[in-house]
């Protein structure tokens, strides 16, 4: 029954790229999303100030400490989801072949192989990484939501990532051609735990958004 | 505002709780970084009934160790130390009381002779190192003033005291600069303690006191939570925590400014059981979010020093312009303000002001009962999107408060939109002392029941286990004395009913100055020997000097020309 919900085969031959542009389009829109959040407070406040302010004021103004734990985990969080993403495109030569991690055969076949990877992903993403959590200072997060963020994202990346080390791990094992459903199961796993990480991280920019709409 | 709240006693410390709760997740096993509360405010809890802070949750260990901890008020007191024996020979007074058994007059007794007994400083003084008031001392050096920011300048500290140690406290300067270089530390101290007449009553006059001793213009509020009516949890009688009531408010508001707080919050519990059916973990939380718009850092972009702690202070002090003969002036005397606070919320991130302010003042939004016309101020402190003229438009319409006096403070809001308006003094209704739900009414009852119970329990009050008879005397001379508290109050309840304010005129003392005259008659001896001889001194210059000036030429001149004129 899970595994007829989870194969999305009928989406082949072109489900990886329209999943990675999934996972892109989602964080491209919370970074609109939060823009826009800034911009609905700052016509909220210009209409009730009564005086001239620099939108860099407003921004200054805005921000609130979240707490160290917070910060910590997020921004683990944020690490973690980008090496989450790179593991699970670029692991395995059926979905990025030109981009594959196997094509680095020293690399690949070193004890280390997979946690040089995770280490060089968060060096190449480590400016987003480190930068994005930033944005959650100018929103008021509820305890329950940086309760949820903090204990639920951990725990889904950690299961994709597993996933994807799994079947990066296994190959050239199995079967992994493309209708196969045995292989597409733990990839879509990995998948939509993923796409439920990065929903959960975004979910303070997007009740931020919907809030300041109102 | 940032303040170092201060719980003191049980319901202080219950709603010290609401206000430290964390703002953080709870990692369980680990934390990265300093606890974080609503606004950044930092607290300490202050228990005399060790048994009572022991195996707490929320505040386990000892401020120096663990933060949001706790502070045993009378821990530097060892209990074979001089000072205690002193006190306990001399006045029957315990000084490791534990809870000092709500009664009011117990703490303010304690610390007045700590004031006035030139013996007991020596003594204290030789024990603890310099320091004359070794509790005030300990509360301050130990438990409050490393938070604030106060603890930048090492300068002002007594001699005779350390700076604090422990775990905690290291480097906690160091951590506490923000990036622009502004400072983390409190800029003010907010008491909370309950007006029952236990250690919560007693510890916010001596510790301000000793705070002032140091740095006058400091900026300390509190908040006394006026316990509901009936007999309470540990059987004391309403009659008896109404007298600790009293005398609670009666010396907060009558210590002239830079002597004492600047402020008095009251709050009215029987209004919050009555909202929250006696849910003291909901009625906590009410307090709690109430405050928040005073605390809420996020202020309008431009205005983010406007209501920092010196700036509050100085506009609650902003009583000397009222020509109004309401005014919280006694002679030439300014007494703190008595302030009132409203409160509303809403989700969302606006509203109509004038709705936000009519509902503040209904009979669900007030937190004390009030008259809001009658007010001679209002502070209102918004968070969410207001404009700061409708605002106060809206107050000046529903209160009739001139626009000059009525000071806005607005923060930024999101999901929520609230505010908070302090009125200050909203009472002096001629008649209100009769009428259910006005500030006569409550307080006028307070002062009755307080009253009733000095006149039935003398025995009780006078002829406590322990007390001396030097004790003895001076309590029945405060209680039961002319001009003594029983007249005062009395002389308080008229005034209500006449609509007349202040609510007290005259600072009272159990020992007063007499007693200090009584206490150092060898200094005062000493001392108008040293007058006598002073005035004969100065008796002989003003001769010589008039002597000097009658044989110069110039005046013999002068008083010539003024004979033949």
């Amino acid at each position: 029954m899970i595994l007829e919900i989870l194969d999305i085969s009928p989406l082949l031959p072109r489900k990886y790229e329209i999943s990675l542009i999934a996972l892109l389009a989602i964080m491209v829109g919370g970074w609109i999303m939060h823009l826009m959040y800034l911009k609905q407070i700052e016509n909220k406040v210009r209409k009730t100030a009564g005086s001239e302010f620099k939108t860099r004021e407003l921004k200054n103004s805005l921000q609130l400490p979240q707490g160290s734990n917070f910060n910590t985990l997020v921004l683990a969080a944020w690490s973690l989801f980008f090496v989450d993403l790179a593991f699970l495109y670029i692991l395995t030569p059926q979905i990025s072949p030109q981009w594959n991690y196997l094509g680095l055969a020293q690399v690949a076949s070193s004890d280390f192989g997979l946690a040089m990877l995770g280490v060089g992903v968060i060096l190449v993403s480590g400016l987003l990484a480190f930068n994005i959590p930033r944005i959650y200072r100018y929103y008021l997060i509820p305890r329950s939501l940086k309760r949820s963020m903090i204990y639920m994202t951990p725990l889904l990346l950690v299961i994709s990532l597993y996933l994807s080390s799994y079947l990066g791990t296994i190959f050239p094992q199995g079967d992994y051609s493309l209708g196969n459903t045995a292989y597409l199961t733990p990839w879509n796993l990995a998948y939509i735990t993923l796409f439920a990480a990065l929903i959960l991280l975004i979910l303070p920019v997007v009740a931020g958004f919907m809030e300041g709409s109102k | 505002m940032r303040p170092c709240i201060v719980g003191i006693g049980g319901a202080g410390g219950n709603v010290l709780m609401k206000f430290l709760q964390s703002q953080d997740v709870n990692l369980v096993i680990h934390s990265f970084g300093e606890h974080l509360a609503y606004g950044d405010v930092k607290g300490i809890w202050l228990e005399s009934a060790s048994q009572d802070a022991q195996g707490h949750d929320f505040f386990s260990g000892a401020i120096e160790e663990r933060y949001p901890g706790h502070l045993i008020c009378h821990d530097q007191i060892h209990p074979d130390s001089a000072t205690k024996s002193y006190v306990e020979k001399k006045y029957g007074y315990d000084l490791k009381s534990q809870g000092f058994d709500r009664r009011a007059e117990y703490l303010k007794g304690v610390f007045e002779i700590f004031d006035l007994d030139s013996n007991l400083k020596k003594i204290a003084s030789e024990e603890f190192n310099g320091e004359e008031n070794p509790i005030p001392s300990y509360i301050w050096r130990r438990g409050v003033r490393p938070f604030t920011t106060l603890a930048e300048d090492k300068s002002k500290i007594k001699s005779g005291m350390s700076e604090a140690p422990g775990t905690l406290f290291n480097g906690l300067l160091k951590k506490n600069v923000g990036k622009n270089g502004h400072s983390k530390l409190c800029d003010s101290i907010l008491f909370i303690a309950s007006l029952g007449g236990g250690t919560g009553t007693g510890f916010i006059n001596p510790v301000t006191a000793y705070v002032r001793s140091e740095e006058l213009a400091f900026p300390i509020f509190a908040m006394g939570i006026l316990t509901e009516k009936g007999t309470d949890a540990r059987h004391a009688t309403e009659g008896q925590r109404d007298l600790g009531a009293a005398i609670a408010m009666y010396d907060l508001l009558t210590k002239p400014a830079g002597t004492g707080i600047d402020g008095l919050v009251l709050v009215d519990n029987q209004i919050l059981s009555e909202r929250f059916s006696g849910n003291y973990p909901a009625m906590d939380g009410a307090i709690y979010s109430a405050m928040k718009p005073l605390l809420d850092l996020r202020n309008y972009p431009g205005a983010e020093l406007q209501d920092d702690a010196p700036a509050l202070r100085r506009v609650f002090w902003e009583a000397e312009v009222d020509k109004s003969p309401q005014a919280n002036v006694n002679g030439n005397v300014l007494y703190p303000p008595l302030l009132v606070p409203c409160y509303y919320a809403q989700k969302g991130s606006g509203g109509r002001e004038l709705t936000m302010v009519e509902r503040a003042f209904s009979g669900r939004g007030r937190l004390f009962p009030c008259n809001p016309r009658k007010a001679e101020r209002a502070y209102v402190f918004t968070r969410g999107f207001f404009q700061a003229q409708a605002l106060t438009d809206a107050v000046r319409a529903t209160t009739g408060i001139s626009a000059d006096k009525i000071k806005i403070y607005r923060k930024l809001g999101d999901s929520i939109s609230d505010i908070l308006i302090l009125l200050r003094n909203p009472f002096g209704t001629a008649g209100d002392h009769m009428k259910p739900g006005t500030f006569e009414k409550r307080v006028h009852d307070v002062l009755v029941e307080a009253t009733k119970y000095i006149e039935e329990n003398q025995t009780n009050i006078i002829e406590y286990l322990g007390y001396s008879s030097i004790t003895k005397e001076h309590l029945r001379k405060y209680f039961y004395g002319e001009q003594g508290l029983r007249d005062e109050l009395k002389r308080a309840q008229e005034r209500l009913k006449r609509g007349e304010k202040p609510l007290f005129t005259k600072p009272l003392r159990i020992f007063g100055d007499q007693f200090k005259a009584e206490a150092e008659p060898a200094v005062r001896e000493k001392d108008t020997g040293a007058a006598s001889q002073d005035q004969a001194a100065i008796e002989g210059l003003v001769r010589s000097e008039l002597k000097r000036l009658l044989d110069s030429e110039e005046c013999k001149a002068r008083i010539k020309e003024l004979l033949e004129s």
